[in-house]
């Protein structure tokens, strides 16, 4: 397999994350283990709770594991300085968050040249930029519009120009399609599927089995591990029951479970 | 880099036209306290440069003796130097002054003696008595208005022209009775009145009674000769004669250096630094009122961050290093003091030139003042914008993300 020689971008080793202290301790992820390679479209699906955003959000560094091990492009993550991992999730990381987070007192524009701030980009050069970048989504013409003059759609389509804006080599999506209709899901999933044609590496969450047709792989997460992966060669969870189930029966299991 | 700093200015630009009234108020706190402290340090530098004026318009030929070692270095050596006509013993005695005057280059001599008493007149006034010569009026440009100050005859007195209407109620003073001590004086003459009562002699001339210092000794034993003033023949004979005076009053106190020779500028400094320990003072209290505004910013700044905590969080997830973040909140602060601090000033020296129309003095203009107005409201500005901008740069992107305003 081709895929098999490209570089691994992300591992994780037995990573936990607890959540609460003492009797309200609570583990969001409890040991999970994957490896990611450059390119992968991965899809992380499971119930509500699973911990698929907990793990979604260590993976784009905004947030921390109790223990375990997380290598970013061959490097441990508990080594890299915050003012690096700043840098990291400036340059190398795209996020699309799953309630959009436009900053509200900004344009739709600023909000989509904002990544190229913290990059040192200078203003005009970062407008023009922003400017390419919402036209390809088809918004040149909501520009100067604020982010709650937008629809649902649009407003989703600005979060993803803007992650997409720093052309970072990881896009983290949390739920891309949210709460779109399908014909807006589709938009946005044609999208992320030509990114992805460029040899970017996405990993997506998402509740909507549909969705995982656009994927190169499909991942269902259960109480903090993962539970299925159709990449099983590269499943390394050997405590699941189901690792091997071909792709056909998870997104049947993921359906029932949605 | 550049540019990140053009975007933190406007940033912050946008941020506090955004919130119009709260940043008016908070640069107003400011601008109150840098107001008071701008109009007292002006009012005293131009208190401090009337003296000064004084000692130029008398000419570059007079030197002042003063008791004490050395030059009063701190607020409290220097309170303490003043107190000394009560408190602590003059170094300078009669002797001194004839050694002085022995000095050939010497022209003039006028000690200052003084003490304070209770004068009767028609109604009564406790005053300052000083006991000198004639010299000391020619030497500090004060004229008699009637009569003269005469130092041979025992029964009269001269007074200033404000006592001569506390006591009589009129200037004409002339031939009138006083009592001081008991001892019963003739008004021989009336002073000029003096337009600046802020004067090297450090004397109020237009309330004292002077007398010769023969009389003084007699009236008040303890009473301490506060200064001499020397004159000498020429201004270029100054230098030397200094030199001469100091000799002369070391072998007269057997060694011991417990006197000061003082020229030019020099004898203005105690009154500028007794103004400066006012104005010190009065603007510790005024800063005071400089504080409740930093006050007023922190509070401000603490609202703006956790107004945009989620902001914060989302900058920080699209790659804000804690630095930019710390920057961004820092610079709203900073340009808040410094508008403050700009407007204070100009409102200061408004205040100042208002007040002044009242007073004797102008108040300084200096470069000094507007760089302490700016260079205060600045640090003002870093300082209670610091923790909350550090503390908006520590908090955790997710737990910021998750917050719900």
């Amino acid at each position: 397999m081709s895929k098999k020689k490209s570089p691994v971008v992300i591992k994780l080793k037995g990573v936990k994350k607890r959540y609460g202290i003492g009797d309200a301790e609570h583990y969001a992820l409890d040991g999970v283990n994957l490896t990611i390679r450059k390119g992968e479209f991965v899809a992380i699906m499971g119930p509500s709770g699973c911990g698929k955003t907990t793990l979604l959000n260590i993976l784009g560094l905004l947030d921390y594991t109790t223990s375990g091990e997380y290598k970013l492009n061959g490097t441990s993550v508990a080594d890299i300085s915050p003012r690096k991992q700043a840098r990291i999730r400036s340059q190398t990381i795209g996020f699309v968050f799953q309630n959009f987070n436009l900053i509200p007192r900004l344009t739709v524009l600023e909000n989509v040249a904002l990544p190229l701030t913290y990059k040192g980009v200078r203003k005009t050069k970062r407008l023009a930029m922003a400017s390419t970048m919402l036209k390809t989504f088809h918004l040149g013409e909501r520009e100067y519009y604020m982010p709650w003059q937008l629809s649902g759609g649009q407003t989703q389509r600005v979060a993803i120009a803007r992650a997409l804006v720093n052309e970072p080599s990881i896009i983290l999506a949390d739920e891309p399609t949210g709460n779109l209709d399908s014909r807006a899901s589709h938009i946005i999933m044609e999208e992320l599927s030509d990114i992805h044609k460029r040899g970017n590496t996405i990993i997506m969450v998402t509740h909507n089995p549909r969705l995982t047709t656009y994927a190169s792989r499909v991942i269902t997460m259960l109480d903090g591990k993962v539970d299925t992966d159709t990449n099983d060669v590269m499943a390394v969870d050997d405590e699941s029951v189901r690792a091997k189930k071909p792709l056909g029966k998870v997104v049947k299991s993921a359906e029932e479970a949605a | 880099m550049k540019s990140l700093w053009l975007n933190h200015i406007q940033n912050a630009r946008e941020s506090l036209r955004a919130n119009r009234m709260r940043t008016f108020l908070t640069i107003s706190g400011v601008a109150i306290g840098i107001a008071s402290i701008v109009a007292i340090l002006s009012l005293a530098t131009g208190a401090t440069n009337v003296v000064t004026k004084q000692v130029d318009d008398i000419g570059g030929n007079i030197a002042v003796i003063r008791s004490g070692s050395s030059k009063a270095k701190s607020v409290t050596d220097f309170v303490n130097q003043q107190a000394h006509n009560a408190a602590t013993a003059s170094t300078l005695t009669g002797a001194d002054i004839i050694a002085v005057q022995s000095i050939p280059s010497v022209k003039k001599v006028a000690p200052l003696t003084l003490a304070s008493a209770t004068v009767h007149g028609e109604s009564t006034y406790e005053t300052t008595l000083v006991g000198t010569t004639n010299d000391l009026l020619t030497m500090s440009n004060i004229a008699v208005r009637d009569g003269e100050f005469s130092s041979d005859n025992s029964s009269l007195v001269t007074i200033g022209a404000q006592l001569a209407i506390y006591l009589f109620g009129t200037e004409e003073a002339l031939g009138k009775t006083v009592t001081i001590k008991g001892e019963t004086f003739r008004v021989g003459g009336v002073l000029e009145r003096q337009q600046n009562p802020v004067n090297f002699n450090s004397v109020d001339f237009n309330t004292a009674v002077l007398l010769s210092p023969l009389q003084l000794t007699q009236l008040s034993p303890t009473a301490q000769i506060q200064q001499i003033n020397v004159q000498t023949d020429s201004v270029a004979s100054l230098d030397r004669t200094v030199i001469a005076i100091n000799k002369t009053l070391l072998e007269q106190h057997e060694g011991e250096h417990d006197f000061q020779v003082l020229v030019g500028e020099d004898i203005a400094a105690p009154t500028g630094q007794l103004f400066f320990a006012i104005a010190g003072v009065t603007a510790a209290i005024a800063g005071i009122s400089l504080f409740v505004g930093g006050i007023g910013i922190m509070n401000i700044m603490l609202v703006n961050v956790a107004e945009r905590t989620r902001e914060i969080g989302i900058r920080k997830a699209l790659g804000a290093t804690r630095g930019d973040i710390i920057w961004q909140f820092l610079i709203e602060s900073i340009i808040m003091a410094l508008v403050g601090g700009i407007v204070g000033g100009i409102l200061g020296l408004t205040f100042a030139f208002i007040i002044s129309l009242f007073l004797t003095f102008d108040p300084a203009l200096s470069w000094h003042i507007g760089v302490i107005a700016i260079g205060v409201s600045g640090i003002i500005g870093v300082i209670f914008g610091l923790y909350p901008a550090l503390r908006a740069a520590h908090k955790s992107p997710i737990e910021s993300l998750n917050q719900h305003m």
